[in-house]
């Protein structure tokens, strides 16, 4: 079956190719059905669909015998690795480095399973692909192209850019939009002027608007909490030796500043925001250090401030999950050495979802980018340079699968 | 934020992802890139007004894509011409292994419900209870026609 599968797929994939969307199909459709009215509800219309969902769930319930879906296993083998045929298109993927073959990137689904190889030069450093893995980037060192930031479909196609000079070079103060489609990011200009930019792989990059401008190069920074196209806003944090002093709610469209809170306190670690930029995390300084004041660390909703929900001292907010329901928190101090212990917290209800008090430390992570779930890379504590890591995948229902053996991963 | 404003997030929320599989979907039913988008653009529009209809917390993504999938039957069945058009999605290597040429063809020639079944499950990977409800039959009845759809191209086929 998995060697027919693979041929149908490569079939459709081919066809596929041919007839790409257009890139702004999705603007363009939203755009054209909100100008459209909207019709009143048709209660005739229903009775006749409850009528026939009332058959269709009859028939359903006399055909549907041994052939049910299992639920889902955690995953006990290896992860396939090599050429395992081009990835499904429409389904979210988190990729990880081939061991075997430099270069190449496989795509495993959000329940462990491997579903695809994306092939790339390896020549290509630095990859890093978009949260839903629809779109990559890496810095070409080719034909002196040294440290250039190239981008590729989620084909691993490359994607022509206007001008390659003016592309977003993809480093942790950069991040991919909501949207997995555009990059957002914040460049510091001779003029000491932090300005925002956002960009879209294969045009030139658009200035959304100057955040801030002072000299204070090497104590102060500005940098991207979140960056959301689908809400039309962005949270910029300043960081002023090492404690976040300033925030800057903006809309993404107009560069118009929504909301500018100061922290004028300096026991503040991280702001952390949700990708939509509806919420942020203040997170204390005890939840990076072993010493600091007791403080909590607070869930925030961004349009008023208020208080959504509190931690312990000693937590603090990594990421938000993509429908804002659930944090992803450190319980002990996150210090480079020392075993990190974490947990995933329902924001409402305060509910401990999942816990780890493992001995590995946390690496990485990414949020699910259409769900609740979480993937965590982990390395151990006397690993040295090694960039391979455990993987951990966490389902907002608590569930866990860890991924056999160790990859590095390109997020 | 005005109610429409409100509305295009919802609806861009919930549909917005989907759009993309919908239109790739209608690509394979109608093999022609011009009627998929019309016929994803058309069928965000019936998203759109029967958006109250998707029950809080249900899938988005099974419901979307069986709106375009009735959507391109109703647009074949209209169409009596369809039937002599030469399909316009075509494109055979000609250096590729015999045995993919094969399968490209066998598919070519599949009935398109047969191909919509292989398309939803082997190419967008959707989950056979999904794929049963874009079909409209149950998880079991859509592995059954997946199967027998795989079968037609690779006789030998075993089931999973």
């Amino acid at each position: 079956m998995e060697k027919v599968r693979a041929e149908i797929r490569a079939a459709f994939e081919k066809e596929q190719a041919a007839h790409p969307p257009i890139m702004v199909l999705r603007r363009n459709v939203v755009e054209a059905v909100i100008d459209q009215p909207r019709r009143e509800t048709n209660y005739q219309w229903l009775a006749v669909a409850a009528a026939l969902l009332l058959g269709i769930l009859v028939v359903m319930g006399l055909m549907s015998t041994r052939l049910v879906r299992p639920t889902i296993a955690p995953v006990t083998h290896k992860i396939p690795v090599g050429d395992l045929g081009p990835p499904p298109a429409g389904v979210p993927l988190v990729y990880i480095h081939d061991p075997n073959h430099p270069g190449w990137l496989i795509g495993i689904d959000w329940n462990g399973k491997a579903r695809g190889t994306v092939k790339f030069d390896k020549s290509l450093t630095y990859l890093r692909m978009a949260p839903d893995g629809s779109l990559f980037g890496g810095d070409s060192q080719r034909q002196g192209k040294g440290g250039i930031t190239e981008y590729y479909d989620r084909l691993g196609n490359p994607i022509a850019s206007p001008s390659s000079t003016s592309a977003l070079l993809i480093q942790p103060s950069q991040m991919w939009a909501d949207d997995n489609r555009h990059l957002c990011g914040v460049s510091y200009s001779p003029t000491f002027a932090w300005t925002f930019v956002t960009q879209l792989p294969g045009e030139a990059t658009r200035t959304v608007g100057v955040v801030s401008q002072e000299q204070g190069i090497g104590q102060t920074s500005v940098s991207l909490a979140s960056c959301s196209f689908r809400n039309d806003q962005a949270i910029l944090v300043r960081i002023a030796v090492a404690s976040p002093t300033d925030m800057w709610v903006i809309r993404i469209s107009d560069g118009k500043v929504i909301r500018h809170v100061t922290f004028p306190s300096l026991n503040l670690a991280t702001i952390i925001a949700s990708r939509d930029s509806a919420f942020f995390a203040e997170n204390p300084s005890k939840s990076t250090e072993q010493q600091g004041p007791s403080m909590t660390a607070t869930v925030r909703r961004v349009s008023d401030l208020s208080a959504v929900a509190t931690l312990k001292p000693e937590q603090g907010v990594l990421a938000f999950s993509a429908d804002d329901s659930l944090v992803l928190v450190t319980t002990s101090p996150w210090v480079d050495g020392v075993p990190t212990h974490f947990a995933v917290i329902d924001v409402k209800s305060g509910k401990v979802r999942w816990t780890y008090e493992g001995q590995e430390v946390l690496g990485s992570f990414l949020a699910q980018p259409d769900g609740n779930g979480f993937v965590i890379a982990l390395k151990g504590s006397g690993q040295g340079q090694d960039p391979a890591r455990d993987l951990l995948i966490v389902r907002g229902d608590g569930t866990e699968t860890k991924i056999p053996d160790r990859y590095v991963p390109a997020w | 934020m005005s109610r429409t404003e409100t509305g295009e997030l919802n609806f861009d929320a919930l549909i917005g992802p989907h759009l993309e599989a919908g239109y790739r979907t209608a690509l394979a039913f109608l093999r022609n890139p011009d009627e998929a988008h019309d016929a994803v653009q058309e069928s965000a529009f019936k998203a759109w007004r029967k958006l109250h209809q998707l029950r809080k917390g249900s899938p988005a993504r099974p419901w979307f894509l069986a709106i375009v999938a009735n959507h391109c039957r109703s647009e074949r069945r209209k169409r009596w011409w369809s039937v002599i058009r030469v399909p316009e999605v075509e494109a055979v290597d000609h250096e590729m292994q015999t045995e993919n040429v094969d399968i490209n063809r066998a598919l070519a020639t599949l009935p398109r419900e047969d191909r919509l079944a292989l398309f939803l499950y082997f190419y967008l990977d959707l989950p056979m209870e999904e794929v049963g409800a874009v079909l409209g039959v149950s998880s079991a009845a859509a592995k059954m026609r997946v199967y027998r759809a795989a079968k037609k191209l690779r006789p030998g086929l075993e089931m999973d």
